[in-house]
């Protein structure tokens, strides 16, 4: 019993030692930057995580930056719990951002009312251009790989179309669309950030993902679908349904996320809107261990890093910004040999069993 | 071997333990004390939109910020972004930190005017345009003016063409972009009445290079020799364009002469290093205010590489153009004299004046 909740801990110690791992190789590079590394790191993590009066709180705006790489992060994770590599979160994202940016100013609704709606229809957005890869795969066998990257590109040129003329508010050089209307707007906690509802939506979203795929029959029929098709099959799981449901899901995780970047904190959709936070969600989810939990924690690690490269070492030490950006690659590069950490953490494991069971032995000899 | 390996593993949590401890322990043994230098300096930090090495608009910025911190007493910093979504806390991050100035190089209008309006108190100021109906009094929003550091192009290029067609690749059709191309296009008919003005816009896509390539391959096949791109990066293709066809362009924003050696006759300059300095310079003097503010070729905003002693083409280009270069270099300064001196109106887009209907 001891050695299966130990084992449980295996979600956060594999990533928790990559993250060790990474930070221990990148002061090598810090090094190089003449830097003494124990000062980089308190300054790229206070400045990520740090927070000195309330409304001057780096860990707020970490907060505020990790909401859409949690969504994304999970979309991932269904669509990899599932058995489908998708990597299509960038486009299901711009396009649930373009609809949220379109039907905030363009229809009017009272508060709630309006902010749940757009929502709704950016997931559905999201959904709608995740189930394309799905039923390309089910009925002709379309490597949704190669599908999502196709249409990712598409709705990165897309996003840009609807900004520049459908959506363009004034002939200003960069293209923006209306401020969407303050019924729509996603409230926010605190002055200083847009920490708002939109981290709340994603933090219950990701316990509704978890309770789906381990708690629910059809959650459990896409993992089942995901892990081994064939055997699903023989227990008689429409592994076809579970593939197209799990795309439609993670289509409109992805599109939620976009929807709630636009609601909550940039209020309108510009121009060079894409920058990739679909791809980071995927990274997200490799380093969470395809789990809701790890999506989330790792989420706020990979934002407050980014952050504290930006605003403390690049500010601060005079470090360039990228090392944030290589020191989360690291980290990737280590959660990939996650079977080296597995191996000894099994081997540390049953020896601190022993350990255990000897000391409870002692007391009743 | 079980034991070496748990071994390792063991490190690693010690690794990680010592790694957790130092962190906070550093941070309260070492608080963080302002170095505190004799003469207070104004300090001042540039949010850019996307990192520093565009050739163009950005490094331009970066270069009034040099310059600023060489020649004002100012410590000035730049704080490089990577997109959209990082704007916002840069900008936060900035003002956190106690700047006595904030600029943002062309960051999203409202993002601004909502971060002017939430701290009052903070300097804030944009060296490119804000395209905002009014600005709070503690946003200050530099306009560059080019049409006649345009129109001087135009002449330029009205004289050296050799096709009597010409073109212009423009990043989009807005007004402000319009302001390079119909005052280009006026200096072109102004010195060849007779010669044609091909433009393609690009649609509001200032970041690709490709697109700009085959735009003006599309141009140079049409006929033209010569080419204004007013793209940003895009522009990159359009000056490799003319390398490939063995053509001309006119490089923008910075000088670009040297991108394609020979083959980009000369820049036209729209100085963001300059509205960066003046801003700067307006909160060391005390002088700052907000509002938007208005140069052009008049105050030096705006010119060309030329006017800077660019001799790239002048040493590289072919010489039946070189030979033309001191007959026209006459030719803009006289009219350059004209139209400071009031005498000569050159159309801008932005106002709309009678000057443009004749451009249309």
């Amino acid at each position: 019993m001891t050695h299966d909740r130990l084992k449980r801990l295996d979600a956060f110690l594999i990533p928790i030692l990559a993250v060790l791992s990474g930070l221990v190789v990148s002061v090598i590079l810090v090094l190089l930057t003449d830097t003494p590394p124990v000062e980089a790191y308190r300054i790229l993590f206070v400045a990520g995580f740090g927070c000195n009066e309330l409304t001057r709180c780096a860990l707020f705006t970490t907060l505020e930056r990790a909401t859409p790489l949690i969504l994304t992060g999970l979309s991932a994770v269904v669509a990899f719990r599932s058995g489908m590599f998708s990597i299509g979160q960038e486009g299901q994202y711009l396009l649930g951002a373009v609809m949220a940016a379109w039907l905030g100013y363009a229809i009017q609704l009272p508060p709630v009312i309006h902010p749940l709606f757009i929502m709704i229809m950016s997931m559905l957005a999201g959904a709608a251009y995740g189930w394309v890869p799905g039923v390309l795969r089910v009925k002709l066998g379309v490597n949704e790989l190669l599908v999502t990257i196709v249409l990712n590109a598409i709705a990165v040129l897309f996003a840009e179309y609807m900004v520049q003329f459908p959506l363009r508010a004034d002939a200003g050089a960069v293209a923006h669309s209306p401020v969407i209307d303050a019924s729509a707007q996603l409230p926010t906690f605190l002055p200083g950030s847009k920490w708002g509802i939109g981290f709340v939506i994603a933090v219950l979203t990701a316990y509704a993902v978890y309770v789906y795929l381990w708690r629910s029959t059809p959650g459990y029929e896409q993992r089942m679908a995901g892990q081994s098709k064939r055997f699903a099959l023989f227990g008689g799981i429409p592994s076809d349904n579970a593939a197209i449901r799990a795309m439609l899901i993670s289509g409109a995780l992805a599109g939620l996320a976009g929807s709630i970047e636009i609601l909550g904190v940039h209020r309108r959709i510009m121009s060079a809107f894409s920058v990739g936070l679909g791809f980071d969600g995927l990274s997200v989810a490799i380093l969470g261990q395809s789990h809701p939990l790890g999506v989330a924690i790792v989420a706020i690690l990979f934002a407050g890093v980014r952050l504290g490269a930006q605003l403390g070492l690049q500010l601060e030490a005079q470090i360039p910004r990228e090392l944030g950006g290589t020191i989360i690659g690291l980290i990737i590069l280590f959660v990939a040999l996650r079977k080296f950490y597995e191996g000894n953490l099994d081997r540390l494991r049953d020896w601190l069993v022993r350990r255990f069971n000897r000391g409870q032995a002692r007391p009743e000899r | 071997m079980k034991r070496s390996l748990s071994l390792v593993t063991g490190a690693l949590v010690a690794a990680s333990l010592v790694l957790s401890a130092c962190a906070p322990a550093a941070s309260t043994a070492a608080p963080e004390v302002e170095p505190t230098a004799e003469t207070p300096k104004t300090t001042c930090a540039l949010i850019t939109p996307n990192p520093r090495g565009d050739r163009s608009f950005i490094d331009s910025a970066v270069r009034g910020i040099e310059r600023a911190n060489a020649e004002l007493p100012v410590d000035c910093d730049i704080i490089e972004t990577n997109g959209v979504a990082e704007h916002e806390s840069a900008m936060r991050g900035a003002i956190q930190k106690g700047y006595d100035l904030i600029m943002g190089l062309a960051l999203d209008a409202k993002l601004m005017t909502d971060l002017a309006a939430e701290f009052p108190d903070q300097k804030f100021g944009s060296p490119s345009e804000v395209f905002a109906e009014t600005l709070p009094a503690n946003l200050v929003s530099y306009q560059i003016d080019v049409h006649q550091s345009s129109f001087l192009v135009g002449l330029i290029v009205g004289k050296l063409t050799t096709t009597k067609t010409v073109g212009a690749v423009v990043g989009g059709d807005a007004p402000s972009l319009n302001q390079f191309y119909y005052g280009y296009k006026q200096g072109v008919l102004e010195v060849c009445p007779d010669c044609t003005v091909l433009v393609s816009y690009l649609g509001f896509d200032f970041s690709n290079p490709t697109l700009g390539l085959e735009t003006a391959k599309g141009l140079y096949d049409k006929g033209a020799d010569i080419v204004y791109q007013v793209a940003g990066r895009s522009g990159e293709g359009v000056l490799e364009a003319a390398a490939q066809a063995d053509k001309f362009a006119i490089g923008v924003d910075s000088n670009q002469d040297f991108i394609q050696p020979g083959h980009v006759i000369t820049s036209m300059i729209k100085r963001v290093d300059m509205t960066t300095y003046l801003t700067i310079q307006s909160v060391v003097e005390g002088k700052f205010e907000g509002g938007f503010k208005r140069l052009g070729m008049a105050d030096g905003a705006a010119g060309l590489s030329w006017d800077e002693g660019s001799t790239t083409f002048a040493d590289e280009g072919p010489d039946a153009m070189t030979a033309m270069l001191p007959e026209v270099q006459t030719l803009v300064e006289d009219y350059r004299t004209k139209i400071l001196a009031g005498e000569f109106e050159v159309c801008d887009a932005l106002s709309e004046t009678d000057v443009c209907a004749a451009l249309k």
